[in-house]
């Protein structure tokens, strides 16, 4: 059997739990601490949400965890390898990164945006397989991009490039997801298929971590939700622990009512004091 | 990385390798075969027109076209040396073949008398012309007929004589010898060799001395020494009648050259020599400038020479005269104020030939008659 | 092309058969051009040689010896297609793939379809260098000379760049940019400083400006094969690395999250894209706007996959070089144009041309 762990002539990946760690970890730029000291475990079969106010470090803990940046203190491990000593497609094909900003000038088609996604497992002289638009093709059907795949992404609204490249991240089909604000421009129904969708692919095994300022989104569907404040970890656990009023208080400075819905969710509704 | 048992890195290991060299499960081809009868991997046809539809859009396509296009490239160069006259070279009047030094610094050897000689500077072209028979000059410098410059213009004109504009032409004329000038770039002179021509670098001279010394030169390369030695002494003859004119026991004039641009000529100068032989000195030469700078009119307020010259074609001259005059600080000096501004023919004045005689002959009348001598 | 909304599968199959269709269209159409205007380059001169003979003369070099006799065509005729015309279209072709493929690479690096070949600073070092030659009498005397300095002065121009830019391995673009045009007027003054020393011999300053304006003339086999390694290699380079240069296109994050080493392509793209630079002004002087119209116009007709742009900015480059070798020969025979005018005058068209559609698709 031939074994070449850089050549890419790779089959469906079995879908394994992967492990992704921070610990006490901590990220300065140009003499400011953007995080510091935070510990974090990211397994497959959950969804994790990080919240917190802007500027708290969100962002930078999923570049963290995906390795964009490097760690100036703790270590950054998967499956209990610094990241840091990891070739960068070896990464990619563990980690999919999805950044916030959908920016995208040049005249791509959306299935040429997704067939980027397969670019860890690609070579440097091989032609795209059958397999590599079979995963383009499912990603951008569970993306609900399907019908769009012949448009230029120039011609998308913010929406719809936002599920666009939430099809790249799926297509290249990592156990690990990382995701920067997906419903950032989407309208609630797709907000919540795309959560719907998160859900899902937690319980088929995937680690999925997003950031989302929604925090009712949050604590709907996230298993475990990251508190982040000043670039510190305030709270890590259950969506019930975490996210109390008196805590989002001290975070965000607004008050908020907790209610519960039908099927005991909670549900919160934030106001401002009144003086 | 992939046998360890600590990590899960398994799922990067390939399964699929060993599948790649075995027959077609549907029709039981070996992947050669396959792939000539255009089958793809999973044993479906496709047409030849969809196969080049789909190569142009991969990145292999380009590499490949690339590769032959390298490839054709090579073939073509092969004998990349350049053509070799046919005849065979025999050494033919007297002292043929001779090796010269020509004006690049290089040895030249030429190896019979040129019968096809073509001239690329205006200086060759004016030597060429009078030292050399009419027949054998087949093609000349564009300069060479141009009225403004050159002084040999009508005569080449209604000789019907050949201008050159590319090295194609020159090519075509299948010269024996070419005269190109010394600052042409060695690519212009290599492809004037793959007529197989001889050729010769003709340099600037700056003095009266060098000027002889390259008609010489020119005669030797084409076996007119004679001719040459004998323009020598006409300009010679011309040289001396001028000094004759020369009034005895005055001051030499002071005089320098200027345009309207600020541009004038200082030391190792044609321009320089000129003067001298005129019997004047060139104040911006004695003030240590060398070659073409620019001065400023300022410095020639300040240098206040008895004569300013300019150089025009004739029917030019009182325009160019007002030109340095539009200047007010030209206007204010001593020169201009006496009417002591000289306007000299071009075709002369810029001449690097045998014909710079008829400037300092033109200068020497214009500076010693205004002084009021009678010199004849 | 403006696609439909389309629900069924099927009508997206139609689309991308179409557009399919139209790139192998392009490629199909491209390539003949270039052989037609190869061709022309070599029969259109100011001597007048008849096509038969032309094509028989090619005929004969491109294959085995003994095969086709052309002793009767005069060996003058022989020499001038041989060593002056057919050199020059080969030159020609090369230079202009090279300045587009380097274009087309800065394009990709700098996420920006204005950059150009010349902002990097590759230019203007090697029109000092090739200054130099002239005005110290080298490059009268050797054909290797200038192209030999000019190409040490593209690659004094690269380290330079390289090391401003380059630091703690991260190689960021807009101090590229700054690096390059600070460098680009550096060198730029020092070629002026020079070139006016030289003014006191107006002659070696007219051969100066003429160079610096871009020119074919007397191009030789020699000139080939400089630059015809240096294309092959830096066009196969950029083409393998198709992949890398769209994803960055997607953005530097993205193309690290996907797995592309980002620090070292950038380099190696930056590295390559000076060298077809340098080489191209080593033996055809300055000739501006080709690697910034083909790539251009490349985008416009095949789209921004680099897969596809990069062979066609190549054949682009090469054909708009061609067909302004020809215009340069031809337009005011039997004089001849210098070519880096005539493509600086394509360049005001094209810019109106693109000013006009932006304007026509905003308003």
């Amino acid at each position: 059997m031939q074994v070449n762990a850089t050549a890419l002539t790779l089959t469906v990946p079995r879908r394994l739990l992967m492990r992704l760690e921070l610990d006490n970890a901590g990220i300065n730029i140009d003499g400011r601490w953007l995080l510091r000291h935070v510990s974090l475990e990211l397994r497959g079969g959950g969804l994790l949400a990080l919240v917190g106010p802007n500027g708290s470090g969100k962002s930078t803990l999923l570049r963290l965890l995906g390795g964009l940046w490097k760690a100036n203190e703790g270590a950054v491990t998967l499956d209990g390898r610094a990241l840091k000593s990891l070739p960068r497609r070896g990464i990619a094909r563990g980690v999919a990164y999805t950044p916030q900003d959908t920016r995208l000038d040049f005249a791509f088609t959306v299935r040429e945006v997704v067939m980027m996604g397969r670019h860890p497992h690609l070579g440097r002289f091989e032609v795209e397989r059958e397999i590599d638009r079979d995963a383009v093709n499912e990603a951008m059907r569970r993306a609900d991009v399907a019908q769009l795949a012949d448009r230029l992404v120039t011609e998308l609204s913010g929406g719809e490039r936002q599920r666009a490249l939430l099809a790249r991240s799926l297509a290249t089909e990592a156990p690990i997801l990382l995701l920067d604000e997906p419903t950032a421009s989407l309208d609630i129904a797709h907000a919540l298929d795309v959560l719907s969708l998160c859900r899902e692919l937690a319980e088929e095994g995937k680690a999925i971590a997003l950031a989302i300022h929604d925090l009712n989104l949050a604590a709907r569907f996230a298993d475990r939700v990251a508190l982040l404040d000043k670039g510190r970890l305030i709270a890590c656990g259950g969506a019930d622990e975490v996210l109390r009023v008196e805590s989002l208080n001290h975070v965000f400075g607004v008050s908020a009512d907790r209610l519960f819905t039908g099927d005991g969710k909670p549900v919160f509704v934030f106001h401002r004091d009144v003086c | 990385m992939c046998n360890s048992p600590k990590t899960n890195f398994s799922i990067f290991v390939s399964e699929a390798a060993g599948s790649r060299s075995a027959n077609c499960p549907v029709c039981v081809a070996r992947p050669l075969d396959h792939r000539r009868k255009l089958r793809r991997p999973d044993c479906s046809q496709v047409s030849p027109s969809r196969l080049v539809r789909e190569a142009t859009q991969t990145g292999q396509f380009a590499l490949r076209l690339l590769a032959l296009i390298a490839l054709a490239s090579l073939m073509a160069c092969r004998d990349a040396s350049q053509l070799k006259r046919a005849e065979a070279v025999e050494p033919s009047g007297a002292g043929f073949p001779r090796a010269l030094l020509d004006g690049g610094g290089s040895e030249v050897t030429i190896r019979a008398r040129p019968v096809r000689i073509v001239s690329q500077t205006l200086g060759t072209d004016e030597i060429l012309w009078a030292i050399c028979g009419r027949e054998h000059i087949v093609g000349v410098s564009k300069i060479g007929l141009e009225p403004k410059y050159s002084p040999i213009a009508d005569e080449l004109r209604s000789a019907n004589v050949t201008p050159i504009f590319d090295a194609e032409e020159i090519l075509r004329l299948q010269p024996d010898l070419v005269f190109v000038a010394s600052y042409s770039l060695a690519e212009t002179v290599e492809s004037l060799k793959a007529s197989g021509a001889t050729v010769f670098r003709f340099a600037n001279f700056d003095n009266i001395e060098s000027i002889q010394r390259n008609i010489r030169l020119v005669g030797q390369s084409i076996g007119e020494e004679a001719n040459a030695e004998k323009l020598v002494e006409r300009m010679n003859a011309e040289l001396s009648a001028v000094k004759a004119r020369i009034p005895a026991g005055i001051r030499p004039p002071r005089v320098l050259s200027y345009y309207p641009s600020g541009d004038t000529a200082g030391a190792d100068t044609s321009f320089d020599a000129i003067v001298r032989a005129a019997g004047a000195v060139n104040v911006v030469a004695e003030k240590g400038l060398r070659g073409f700078p620019k001065i400023s009119a300022e410095q020639v307020a300040e240098w206040q020479p008895d004569f300013i010259i300019r150089g025009a074609a004739p029917a030019n001259a009182a325009e160019a005269r007002k030109q340095l005059l539009d200047n007010p600080v030209i206007a204010a000096t001593d020169a201009a104020r006496n009417g002591r501004i000289i306007t000299l023919d071009n075709r002369y004045l810029l001449s690097v030939s045998h014909h710079v005689a008829r400037a300092v002959s033109e200068l020497a009348d214009a500076l010693y008659r205004s002084r009021g001598d009678s010199t004849k | 092309m403006r696609t439909r909304r389309g629900d069924k599968s099927e009508l997206t199959g139609a689309v991308n058969e179409r557009r399919s269709r139209r790139v192998a269209l392009f490629f199909v159409i491209t390539l003949i051009l270039l052989a037609v205007f190869a061709l022309l380059g070599v029969s259109v001169g100011s001597v007048h040689i008849p096509a038969s003979q032309v094509a028989r003369l090619l005929f004969a070099r491109v294959t085995p010896f003994g095969w086709s006799d052309v002793s009767d065509i005069a060996p003058s005729q022989q020499a001038i297609i041989w060593q002056l015309r057919a050199p020059r279209v080969v030159v020609a072709a090369l230079v202009g793939a090279s300045l587009s493929a380097a274009g087309a690479q800065l394009q990709g690096l700098f996420r920006n379809p204005l950059a150009s070949p010349d902002i990097i600073g590759t230019s203007a070092g090697g029109a000092l260098g090739a200054v130099i030659a002239i005005a110290t009498g080298l490059a009268m005397s050797d054909v290797l000379a200038l192209p030999a300095f000019s190409f040490a002065g593209s690659l004094l121009a690269l380290f330079a760049v390289y090391a401003l830019t380059t630091r703690g391995g991260r190689t960021p673009m807009a101090t590229l940019l700054l690096a390059g045009v600070a460098l680009s007027s550096l060198f730029a003054a020092v070629s002026s400083f020079l070139i006016s020393l030289t003014w006191v011999r107006w002659e070696v300053a007219q051969e100066v400006t003429f160079w610096l304006m871009g020119g074919l003339d007397n191009r030789q086999w020699t000139h080939c094969l400089m630059i015809l390694p240096c294309a092959v290699a830096g066009l196969g380079a950029a083409i393998s690395r198709w992949r890398e240069l769209d994803l960055l296109l997607a953005g530097e994050e993205t193309a690290l999250a996907l797995g592309v080493e980002i620090e070292k392509t950038k380099r190696l793209l930056l590295v390559n894209a000076a060298l077809l630079t340098g080489v191209s002004v080593a033996v055809s002087g300055v000739i501006a706007f080709v690697g910034l119209i083909a790539p251009h116009a490349a985008r416009l007709l095949v789209g921004p996959s680099h897969r596809r742009l990069l062979p066609a900015s190549a054949l682009l480059g090469a054909i708009f070089l061609l067909a302004a070798d020809l215009l340069a020969r031809t337009v005011i025979r039997p004089e001849e144009i210098r070519l880096g005018i005539i493509t600086a005058g394509c360049g005001a068209p094209f810019f109106l041309f693109l000013l006009l559609r932006r304007r026509r698709d905003a308003g």
